[in-house]
């Protein structure tokens, strides 16, 4: 008996998972990816590289519009999300359990059904719209869906909670201690909150920031339902070029150059907040 | 901003001047009652306090009795439901803590753990706007004070205990506050740390000269750190007084209990103070002392007698006891402490009443006899001046 087996041993089931279910698509995408053919006549490996240089050419746009707009949905879900952890964590007492429910209850509503809603709220002669322009407060021209602030502000509100619970996270361990040592020693509100809470809270807002921007950009959905042919996310892309077209060693090289573009943003965004976190120990 | 005045003086704010002897520290009337839903709870009912400018302050009780809400109180934290609270002479009630000349080290320390040691030092005199030349050298000062030099760099995370402490009071330490508060500040260190930190700490308010209040749970730690301290129990404070006084002569039955170990005796008093001062008095245990009180006959008290206070000697040895308070009793108990034995000794009575135990502290001196066996025989005897009469509890 070699009892240092035992971990492995207990992680075996999740290594088999991982493996099966993550590592071998990836192969066979990554195989596809280098395949030339057409669905009539079959596809056969030809280690063609030159598939992902046409479509990153032909996609870039979508690409940089992706980031774009996942970058943008982050920094919305940012602005609304920290105040809201922070009021929940700080402010919110015993109910705290009750407002995390409410922040998570529209997420027991299937994400596509989610986003219909808003497709339905937000239409042009919609309840909102319909109802400002009878008033006479909107042009009757005026419309919200199929521009690109829907799609942002969809994808915002679809990832809310994943900005929102890393940050409550680290927020609800801080001990109120800190905040009080820092009124202690001559910090005002703000400078407690700017010198303390804020630098203390950045790992939270690293893993919030990750874990909206990563799901955000790779998104279709909310540009399929709330955007227009001009909105076309790379998600969008890759869907219409698998589902549709049938192109699969484009679609299987889009979806490589998506992976490997996040993976380096989350680099070299991990290592700008590490150097930050250590600058904001500066006092 | 000019350097030829210290900057840090422009911004201080309430309560630093210094007016003459006044204290530095004053609690008037002082009551705090919280509030949770519909239910609350009265932490502190009525303080008077004041603590003098460069004062070693203590404020013992037991867990519960509302020492951290007072200090709280002071640092700006809470705010009294009643009262007014005054820092060197200045009503400071409703100024929020940044604007209060106090620091507190917190029990827990409560060190910024994404800072480094300097920078945590560093803190309170950069939101001061202390020019930076100066606060480099005010935080090597007050690092090299501590001993701490060279953790300067590190994250509080990595210390030991001991080394959070004294970061934890170089931080507050460093603004040269006109009074410190410590809440606990030994409560979280180990046995032996905890001895040389009482040292330690003695010796740092000795050098900056700075009046000090540390609330503590632990008599011991009153008694010798402080220059006076204030017993509390149930939100009030039961007695005042240099760490002696309130030995020798505790206020109440609670304060003589709880500080130090003490015997407890009910009577009634024979016949009332004759010249000596001293009144007879009949104990319930039929036992009869002499005790200074001016209670006439009749009249019921309480009084201690502290059990070093006591010599125990076998019966026949007698000596000469010179008008001292003798009771015969049995050993009931021995247990041996090291420098001193502790004996419990059932006094035997006259009357029917319950029996009178006495715990008695001998020291182990050269001097000391051979050690008394349980059941021996023994003489009990005391001075009257030690047989100290109580007020109500
Ligand atoms: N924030 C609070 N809310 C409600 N009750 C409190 C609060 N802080 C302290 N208390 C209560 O007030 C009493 C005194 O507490 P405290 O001042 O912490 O005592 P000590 O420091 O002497 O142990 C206790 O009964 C405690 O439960
Ligand atoms: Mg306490």
């Amino acid at each position: 008996m070699r009892p240092r087996a035992v971990p492995y041993l207990l992680a075996l089931p999740a290594w088999l998972w991982l493996g099966v279910f993550f590592v071998l698509p990836l192969c066979g995408m990554l195989s596809v990816s280098l395949m030339t053919g057409d669905l009539l006549s079959g596809f056969t490996q030809t280690f063609h590289l030159g598939t992902y240089a046409e479509a990153v050419q032909r996609y870039r746009v979508q690409l940089l519009r992706s980031l774009l707009y996942g970058g943008s949905a982050t920094l919305v879900c940012l602005v609304i999300g920290y105040p809201v952890a922070y009021w929940i964590a700080f402010h919110a007492g015993r109910s705290r359990g009750g407002y995390l429910l409410l922040l998570l209850l529209p997420f027991f509503v299937s994400f596509v059904l989610r986003t219909v809603a808003w497709q339905f709220v937000l239409a042009d002669d919609g309840v909102v719209l319909g109802t400002l322009k009878d008033a006479g407060l909107l042009p009757e021209g005026a419309r919200v869906l199929n521009s690109a602030p829907a799609v942002v502000f969809g994808l915002a509100y679809a990832f809310l909670p994943f900005m929102v619970l890393p940050i409550y996270a680290v927020l609800d361990r801080m001990d109120r201690r800190l905040v009080e040592a820092a009124r202690d020693l001559y910090a005002g509100r703000a400078a407690a909150f700017l010198r303390v809470v804020l630098p203390y809270s950045l790992p939270g807002v690293s893993a919030g920031v990750l874990m909206t921007f990563v799901p955000a950009s790779s998104d279709y959905v909310n540009a399929a339902v709330l955007g227009g042919p001009g909105t076309t996310m790379i998600g969008n892309v890759i869907q219409t070029q698998f589902l549709v077209n049938n192109a699969y060693p484009t679609a299987a090289a889009l979806t490589f150059t998506l992976m490997a573009v996040l993976l380096l943003g989350i680099l070299g965004y991990a290592l700008a907040a590490g150097t930050e976190r250590m600058a904001g120990g500066r006092g | 901003m000019a350097t030829t005045t210290d900057p840090a003086a422009g911004a201080r704010t309430a309560g630093t001047a210094s007016d003459g002897d006044g204290p530095a520290i004053e609690l008037e009337g002082v009551a705090k009652t919280y509030r949770a839903g519909r239910s609350t709870v009265t932490a502190v009912r009525h303080l008077d306090l004041a603590v003098a400018p460069g004062e070693y302050f203590a404020v013992v009780g037991p867990s519960g009795c509302g020492k951290t809400t007072t200090l709280r109180m002071i640092g700006g934290f809470e705010e009294p439901t009643a009262g007014t609270v005054r820092l060197a002479g200045r009503d400071v009630t409703g100024v929020p803590p940044d604007r209060r000349d106090v620091n507190t080290v917190f029990q827990s320390y409560a060190l910024f753990p994404h800072m480094s040691v300097a920078d945590n030092v560093a803190f309170g005199l950069r939101r001061r706007r202390v020019p930076a030349a100066e606060v480099r050298r005010r935080v090597g000062d007050m690092l090299d004070l501590v001993e701490l030099t060279g953790v300067a760099s590190r994250r509080p995370g990595r210390l030991s205990g001991g080394q959070q402490q004294r970061v934890a009071l170089a931080r507050a330490l460093v603004n040269r506050p006109g009074a410190l508060l410590l809440d606990e500040p030994l409560g979280a260190l180990d046995p032996l740390l905890r001895q040389a930190m009482r040292a330690e700490l003695k010796r740092l308010q000795r050098e900056v000269g700075a009046t000090f209040v540390h609330v503590t749970h632990d008599q011991g730690e009153a008694l010798a750190m402080a220059d006076r301290l204030a017993v509390m129990a149930g939100g009030r404070v039961r007695q005042t007084g240099a760490p002696a006084e309130v030995y020798e002569r505790p206020a109440d039955r609670f304060v003589a209990g709880f500080v130090g170990a003490a015997n407890l005796l009910t009577g009634t008093v024979r016949t009332s103070a004759g010249g000596d001062g001293y009144a007879a008095v009949d104990l319930d245990g039929g036992q009869r002392v002499r005790a200074a009180t001016a209670a006439g006959p009749g009249a019921r008290i309480d009084l201690t007698v502290r059990p070093e206070k006591i010599r125990i000697a076998a019966a026949g040895t007698e000596g000469p006891d010179g008008g001292a308070n003798l009771l015969r009793g049995t050993v009931r108990d021995a247990v041996y402490q090291g420098p001193a034995t502790h004996y419990t000794v059932l006094v035997a009575g006259a009357g029917a009443a319950e029996p009178v135990e006495l715990v008695v502290h001998r020291q182990n001196s050269a001097a000391a006899g051979p050690a008394l066996r349980v059941g021996a025989e023994v003489r009990l005897t005391w001075p009257p001046e030690h047989s100290h009469v109580l007020g109500p509890a």
